[in-house]
């Protein structure tokens, strides 16, 4: 097993990066029986809370796990070790549960938590790295370095690492899109977002990635089907982000949000019962990013489940 | 009210709170809105509780003793209609479960939702 790398990355915030992440992250693990492990990048956490609830995030912050404690090790010339870091179980899945519970695990997602700190350690870095003779590039070229280091153990270990990143290009985010090896790019059907979709795609392609377009699977997400919506999703395709492998549509839905809300960390539900009217959504999305990874790797994923 | 009919204030008024008196009274949600707009204390008949009784708000102000007690009087089915209208529950975390642990849950979640969700507030 080696794991692909994925980062989830836009330069617009508010596109469903984590919406995307999760969506993938319980679609691989419940179609495919992989197992994910979740990066977040993103010091605003959304998918450690969608993943561990907004309480459960503060208890594994308290137990020392999460990015920023990967990053205070950069900080202190420690070597690069991710594990101790990790919340091994983020599952809300029931069947992946009961599965477990069975001892006979298809699909697990695991997860390396976001915190709020984490900007404040990365500002914190940034100002210190700045105020000798440290650069913008030599960080990002010396965070890539811990950040390879960090993950590269893990890859034995799991199927997929999905990375969601911060959406902006500090450091830090430069450093994951280096890592990475393929680039899920979710964007709206709107003027304003395919617009941003492209000037990220272009200054990733310039300064941090030139194999980004042909490694790019592109969701559309929030989408309502109005022939507006329609026509901006037709440029995405043919004009703004050509000949990059496009992913399924997410609809625009109340299914959604109430997936983004997990009860408590012991609620479980079943994939039919979180993603409702959008489940064959989530299932396309999983199904889709494994034709793209079938179509670079030539491993085909077994589907477990549907 | 016929053409060029005039009515005082009073019965203006009258006839504005009868309106808003009838809706109230055939819409329990609307009362209880009413009611607590005056800073008055609502009681709930029975019936209404399922609909009117929102758990968090019920632990915000009175903890998990208040979530319990208000809705001790419920049976297990509306209990577990309570927990997954407002979000404190899937249909797998009550399935099988008795009138005591699904309180419970109730009780728990609501006072975790009101810890994660409150904005801090200076001393």
């Amino acid at each position: 097993m080696s794991a692909n790398i994925a980062a989830i990355a836009n330069l617009k915030g508010g596109v469903g990066k984590s919406t995307t992440t999760v969506m993938l992250a319980d679609g691989l693990a419940y179609c495919y029986g992989l197992d994910v492990l979740v990066i977040d990048l993103d010091s605003q956490a959304n998918s450690s809370q969608v993943l561990l609830t907004e309480l459960g995030l503060d208890q594994v912050a308290d137990q020392d796990k999460g990015a920023h404690e990967l990053l205070g090790q950069f900080v202190r010339g420690e070597p690069p070790i991710a594990g101790p870091f990790i919340v091994p179980n983020a599952v809300s899945l029931e069947e992946l549960r009961k599965a477990e519970e069975e001892d006979d695990r298809k699909g697990w997602v695991s997860i390396l938590p976001s915190h709020p700190k984490l900007r404040m350690a990365e500002m914190s870095l940034e100002e210190d790295w700045y105020s000798t003779t440290g650069t913008p590039s030599t960080l990002t070229a010396a965070l890539t370095e811990h950040f390879r280091g960090a993950v590269e153990p893990l890859l034995s270990l799991y199927d997929v690492i999905l990375i969601d990143c911060p959406p902006h290009l500090s450091p830090l985010a430069r450093a994951a899109l280096a890592t990475a090896e393929t680039f899920v790019l979710p964007t709206l059907a709107d003027p304003i977002s395919i617009w941003g979709s492209k000037q990220f795609s272009d200054w990733v392609t310039e300064h941090v990635r030139s194999d980004l377009a042909d490694n790019s699977f592109v969701v559309v997400t929030r989408f309502r089907n109005t022939s507006l919506a329609r026509q901006i999703r037709a440029d995405i395709q043919d004009v703004y982000l050509k000949d990059r492998y496009f992913g399924a549509v997410i609809p625009d839905s109340i299914s959604v949000l109430k997936a983004m809300d997990r009860p408590s960390l012991d609620s479980y539900n079943t994939f039919r019962g979180k993603y409702g009217s959008v489940t064959a959504d989530v299932r396309r999305l999983a199904q889709r990013y494994a034709d793209f990874m079938y179509q670079r790797t030539g491993v085909a994923w077994e589907m477990v489940r549907r | 009210m016929g053409d060029g009919e005039t009515l005082g204030a009073g019965e203006y008024l009258d006839r504005l709170f009868d309106v808003i008196r009838e809706e109230a009274l055939g819409n329990p949600e609307f009362a209880a809105r009413l009611v607590r707009a005056t800073g008055g204390q609502v009681t709930f008949p029975e019936r209404d509780k399922e609909v009117l009784l929102n758990p968090v708000e019920i632990a915000a102000r009175e903890g998990a003793e208040g979530v319990h007690d208000q809705f001790a009087s419920m049976d297990v089915s509306t209990l577990r209609r309570v927990l997954k209208a407002h979000n404190l529950a899937t249909p797998v975390d009550v399935r099988g479960k008795k009138k005591e642990d699904l309180l419970g849950m109730l009780s728990r979640r609501a006072m975790e939702r009101v810890a994660a969700r409150s904005s801090l507030k200076p001393d």
